[in-house]
């Protein structure tokens, strides 16, 4: 296997990851001793089956959730040791987010929704930076309108480049294909791949489609709350034979 | 800013769902800007009037006010004439009014002899009558004609000219307190009288007419030129006799405005107390509002909070966002307002007895409205904010709406607050209060039992989470008639045969009241139960049951399964429903009390009394005494006068015939002999007697109003003071020696054995006929009246409660639309797997109906609890049982499911209306 992160700095890690929900009989284990690295510039796909703890493991080093034990780090800050509104600022300031849903405020324009990580801690966006993103969504002409009266390709074109609009360190995506047909799918990936190829971004992005894993660099395979595999370049068929292979 | 940018877009987006709760803010500060500017406008109408009318004037003399005792006061005619004489007068005007306590003493009649009132009714503006030199100003003018001049001669306003109808020349009989007398019209005049009509007399003929020879009430002074008014004040105070005294023009207005600002100041606090209860009520549903919004826009809250919005910036959002309802509310309802007073204006206009009044907006009216709307909305929002708040971030990746998690700290805070509020109420009951800082004791005492009842209906409604869902639950389970009348029936039992009754002391009466009404509680839901799990194996009947079986489950679940949104709609209608059955009962309980009470008391056979309650001439009780077939009959007075020599304090005396036994008038003596009263007795309550350690025959020097003073012996004391409602009651006789005023309140009159009462009462009313306006009754028709004057009280307290009903019931649709709203994709799936459009609507309405059942029984139980509370506080003197109005209990329960219905119609069209495929798409 080869060590793909070494070369590089981690924009995100976690050192031996635990969480469990509930107590006593009932006790789950979500995540069992997890420790990776998330490398800058790179786009990296969590795969498992339901239950695995990836969406565990993206929320908890995403601090949106808090681990039971271990540490998770965006760069160089450990997640445990910061209040809810450190933990918020964090957030807004170093990581964006892509999820399922698109969750776009309805009520908000295009171009109002892009910078509105922004606008919640009161800063002006970098509007050379804007002009790329907006420009690299291909929706140039459509800013001024309503999530309503776009198609869902474009709601959640919108909504990748409202998590790059900060500039995060990190951008974590929640099945971001998962409400789309596999074509409108498969230019979400495309404008993600050119996110990371051209604006050097690092994407870590949870799926259980082997397709949208081809896109990304590098696979982590979860089972159970454990990493039980990974794969650098990972292609659709050999993603397909590891997911065979794990549920043997 | 992007906050007020995202709460701005929010509201514009949103607005169908804040329409509603626009409705409750709008409705409550209606209430209360219309009531300010209602009272501001009536006070600034009458200063203007009385402003208008003491123009011309520079100043007043008057007598000065008695110490205490209800004697008319007067000074010689003569004072007008020397104050004439001193040079800085310019005019003295000698004014003579007929009494100060009566009205209706000079009414003109139609050619059929019959009395004419303005508005055609006795309870109308009153007829008024005052003497008049003829000079005009001050809102006076001459219409037509010339001065009255002589004992025959009269002028009238001219509205009073037209409804007679009497023109300048006519001859017009008047009934006046010594009988019908025809005076010829000589003028008609233009003056500002707020719908009252005006009989003018010169002022020797009224003097006469009024029985004031040689008297004047008060004498109106005008300053000659060249002199200050001053100047001309001081003059006059030197010339006057020491019970006389002079006030100037603004004290004039002042004085005469008093009595109007505190009639008015009554109406404003009374109008205030109810826009109080409405907007409590919209409290609970703005709170519901926020709490529902909140539920529906998780996803977005927990998406915000992913991307880096604080916790502050969640919660501000919210409250900004309550903030722009309630400004909104509160602009609208301020409009509201000014026309709900516009309306009320116009009602009292039409129905002729209003003057033309000026709408009077004062900023404290604005300040009042818009703080009322704002602290309502931004303070029922605090909650449902900080609810928000905590919302996880996590929640933007779920699909499913969690549940809030305060179920526990609420129970717990509820329980607080219901302990700590019948521990208040408990303390206001039994009296015990201490003055804190400037509050004196009765405030505090006003407070406790105000925040304590306000207490433990706020605990019961956060506690009612816990019962909300199965109460409902069980409502629809069917057992609902039987919950009912087994629930009630218990609860009755307990009543009647309940511990406690003979503990005199009012707390422990309470607390045995309130585990009474704990197991009439108890007795609904196991009565509930035990016919649920009968009827468990059949069919399911009741509400949910007869609904049909899948609609009826459905809706059952719904108003169950979200517990906290159902108690808090139910809890909103229970405000004005615990206060319906409050009034009611209390109204029910005072009604037999004080018939129950008189009912012994009264021996008497007739009753007459003036139809204003004005005093009149005792001639008229004389010779109501002389009719053949009366055997007994006595006049009644009431008067004050003061005990002891020095501070033995200033108590009410009534005087009657004691002579008469107890054939009129039974006071339930209790000791001494009421022979011995007449004619230097006191006849003393048991009660006033404990308090001053008086016995029978100690000798108690009285003081009369006079300066008089005479030792009285205790001859008796009494019990009933239903009766005879003062401490001290003395003979008629006595009355007359030391008083220098002879007219009755009222006549108590005893029919002889075998005679005719309604050839008597003909001839009685004969008499009254002649001598004015008077009512006869006979001992039923007397009750009757003095419960009619009790209902009058409670309709009229119920119509003011039926406004914060409404707002309740806005509540409820508005609860029963934002459910809907929220289950749309859930009502499309019904819609996709087969449910008839009639089925989604039936599943709706019967979630209403159970709402509306579960508030409304919640109300009846607080409501019993309020009145018995309140039943204990008061003296026995005054209510001494407790009766429950059970048609009205019932109707309230009926009404209720109605209203549920109701409620449900435009929610379930709306629901019914979901295509199957838009529903299950819709995503947020």
């Amino acid at each position: 296997m080869e060590d793909v992160t070494s070369q590089r700095v981690a924009a995100a890690r976690a050192v031996g990851a635990q969480k469990v929900y509930g107590a006593g009989d009932t006790q789950v284990h979500a995540l069992r001793d997890v420790s990776v690295e998330f490398a800058e510039g790179q786009f990296s796909s969590i795969m498992g089956p339901s239950g695995s703890g990836k969406s565990t493991l993206m929320q908890c080093m995403a601090g949106l959730d808090r681990l039971s034990a271990g540490e998770a780090f965006v760069g160089e800050v450990p997640l445990s040791g910061l209040g809810d509104n450190a933990l918020t600022q964090l957030r807004r300031d170093k990581i964006g987010f892509i999820f399922q849903a698109f969750n776009l405020i309805p009520t908000l324009s295009a171009e109002e929704n892009i910078v509105l990580p922004m606008s919640l801690a009161g800063r002006k966006p970098d509007s050379d930076w804007l002009t790329e993103v907006i420009s690299a969504t291909g929706l140039g002409d459509r800013m001024g309108h309503r999530p309503g009266e776009l198609s869902g390709g474009q709601q959640q074109r919108v909504a990748v480049a409202r998590a790059l609009a900060s500039r995060p360190d990190i951008i974590f995506g929640d099945e971001p294909t998962g409400n789309l047909d596999s074509k409108t799918g498969s230019e979400i990936l495309e404008f993600m791949r050119k996110a990371v190829d051209q604006l050097g971004q690092t994407i870590v992005m949870v799926t259980h489609d082997p397709i949208s894993a081809s896109y990304s660099d590098r696979v982590l395979f979860l089972a159970d709350g454990s990493i039980v595999d990974e794969m650098a370049d990972p292609t659709t068929d050999a993603v397909f034979d590891t997911i065979r292979s794990l549920g043997d | 800013m992007i906050i007020f940018k995202l709460v701005w877009r929010r509201i514009r987006a949103s607005l169908g769902s804040l329409l509603l709760t626009l409705i409750a803010i709008v409705a409550g500060v209606g209430f209360v800007s219309g009531s300010f500017i209602l009272s501001d406008s009536l006070a600034a109408t009458f200063n203007s009037i009385f402003e208008d009318a003491a123009s011309t004037v520079d100043g007043q003399v008057q007598p000065k006010e008695a110490e205490f005792g209800f004697e008319p006061r007067t000074i010689p005619d003569t004072l007008a004439t020397e104050l004439q004489e001193l040079p800085e007068v310019r005019k003295a005007t000698p004014q003579v009014v007929y009494s100060n306590d009566s009205v209706n003493n000079f009414i003109a009649t139609d050619t059929d002899g019959q009395e004419v009132y303005p508005q055609g009714s006795e309870q109308g503006p009153p007829v008024l009558t005052a003497s008049w030199d003829g000079e005009e100003g001050g809102g006076l003018l001459i219409a037509d004609g010339v001065v009255p001049n002589g004992i025959d001669e009269v002028a009238l306003n001219q509205g009073y000219a037209d409804l007679i109808p009497a023109a300048v020349g006519d001859e017009i009989e008047f009934v006046t307190p010594d009988g019908r007398k025809t005076f010829t019209v000589t003028a008609t005049v233009e003056l500002t009288t707020g719908g009252a009509a005006f009989v003018l007399f010169d002022f020797e003929s009224a003097q006469t007419l009024y029985g004031k020879e040689g008297l004047v009430d008060t004498v109106s002074l005008s300053t000659e030129p060249g002199t200050t008014v001053e100047e001309m004040l001081a003059a006059v105070e030197a010339a006057l006799p020491e019970d006389a005294e002079v006030i100037d023009q603004a004290d004039v207005v002042a004085e005469n405005v008093a009595d109007f600002n505190q009639v008015i100041g009554i109406i404003r606090n009374v109008l205030l107390g109810f826009a109080g209860v409405a907007l409590f009520v919209s409290l609970f549903i703005i709170y519901n509002t926020f709490a529902v919004l909140i539920t529906q826009r998780m996803r977005q809250i927990g998406m915000l909070r992913a991307i880096g919005a604080t916790r502050a910036q969640i919660r501000n959002s919210i409250v900004i966002e309550a903030f722009a309802v309630g400004l909104i509310g509160s602009i609208i309802g301020l409009a509201a307002g000014f026309l709900f007073a516009l309306l009320i204006k116009a009602g009292f206009q039409a129905a002729g007895g209003f003057p033309e009044t000026k709408n009077v907006l004062l900023p404290r009216t604005i300040i009042a409205a818009f703080s009322v709307g704002i602290l309502a909305a931004v303070l029922s929002s605090l909650l449902p904010a900080v609810l928000a708040g905590r919302v996880s971030p996590i929640a933007a990746m779920r699909n499913e709406r969690s549940q809030e998690g305060v179920f526990s700290s609420r129970v717990v805070a509820g329980a607080i607050v219901l302990v700590l509020g019948m521990v208040l109420l408990g303390l206001g009951l039994a009296g015990q209060s201490t003055a804190i800082g400037s509050l004196g004791e009765t405030t505090v005492l006003l407070i406790e039992l105000g925040v304590g009842a306000i207490a433990i209906f706020l605990g019961v409604a956060m506690l009612s989470i816990i019962f909300a869902g199965p109460l409902a639950d069980l409502l629809g389970k069917g057992g609902f008639l039987g919950a009912t009348m087994l629930g009630l029936g218990v609860g009755l039992l307990l009543l009647i045969f309940g511990i406690g009754d003979g503990v005199p002391d009012s707390v422990l009466r309470f607390i045995s009241f309130a585990f009474k009404v704990i197991f009439a509680a108890l007795g609904i839901i196991l009565g509930t139960s035990i016919i649920v799990s009968v009827l468990r194996g059949g069919k399911a009947t009741g509400i949910g049951g007869s609904a049909g079986a899948l609609e009826g489950h459905l809706a059952r679940r719904n108003a169950s399964r979200s517990p906290q949104r159902t108690s808090a709609t139910a809890m909103a209608l229970t405000i004005g429903i615990t206060l319906v059955t409050t009034v009611g009962i209390i109204g029910q309980s005072l009604k037999e009390s004080v018939s129950g009470a008189l009912e012994r008391g009264v021996q008497a056979d007739l009753f007459i009394y003036d139809n204003s309650f004005g005093s009149f001439e005792s001639a008229v009780t004389t010779a109501i005494e002389e009719v053949d077939g009366i055997e007994q009959a006595t006049g009644i007075r009431q008067n004050e006068v003061k005990i002891g020599t020095g501070d033995g304090g200033v108590v009410g005396v009534t005087a009657y015939d004691t002579t008469s036994g107890t054939d009129l008038i039974d006071p339930a003596v209790d000791q001494g002999q009421l022979g011995d009263v007449a004619p230097n007795g006191l006849l003393v309550s048991a009660e006033y007697a404990d308090e001053q350690g008086y016995e029978i025959g100690d000798v108690v020097p009285v003081e009369f109003p006079n300066g008089n003073s005479q030792d009285f012996t205790v001859a008796a004391t009494f019990t009933d003071t239903a009766i005879i409602d003062s401490q001290l009651a003395i003979d008629i006789t006595t009355y007359d020696d030391n008083f220098s005023d002879d007219k009755d309140l009222f006549v108590a009159a005893s029919l002889a054995e075998g005679s005719d009462e309604d050839r008597v009462r003909s001839d009685v009313e004969a008499i009254t006929d002649e001598a004015g306006t008077f009512t006869v009754q006979n001992t039923g028709e007397y009750l009757d009246s003095l419960s009619g004057q009790v209902d009058g009280l409670t309709s009229l307290i119920n119509y003011m409660l039926g406004f914060a009903l409404f707002v309740a019931f806005i509540g409820v649709v508005n609860t029963i639309v934002l459910s809907v709203v929220e289950r749309t994709r859930e009502i499309g799936l019904l819609r996709a797997v087969g449910g008839t459009r009639r089925q989604i609507r039936s599943m709706v309405r019967w979630e209403s109906v159970m709402v509306c059942l579960l508030g409304a029984l919640v109300g009846v139980g607080l409501g019993v609890l309020f009145a018995q509370a309140t039943v204990a506080a008061i003296p026995d003197s005054f209510i001494d049982r407790l009766s429950l109005p059970w048609e009205t209990l019932v109707f309230t329960l009926l009404i209720a499911s109605l209203a549920g219905m109701v409620a449900a119609v435009i929610p379930a069209f709306m629901a019914s209306r979901r295509s199957p495929l838009e529903a299950i798409s819709s995503a947020e």
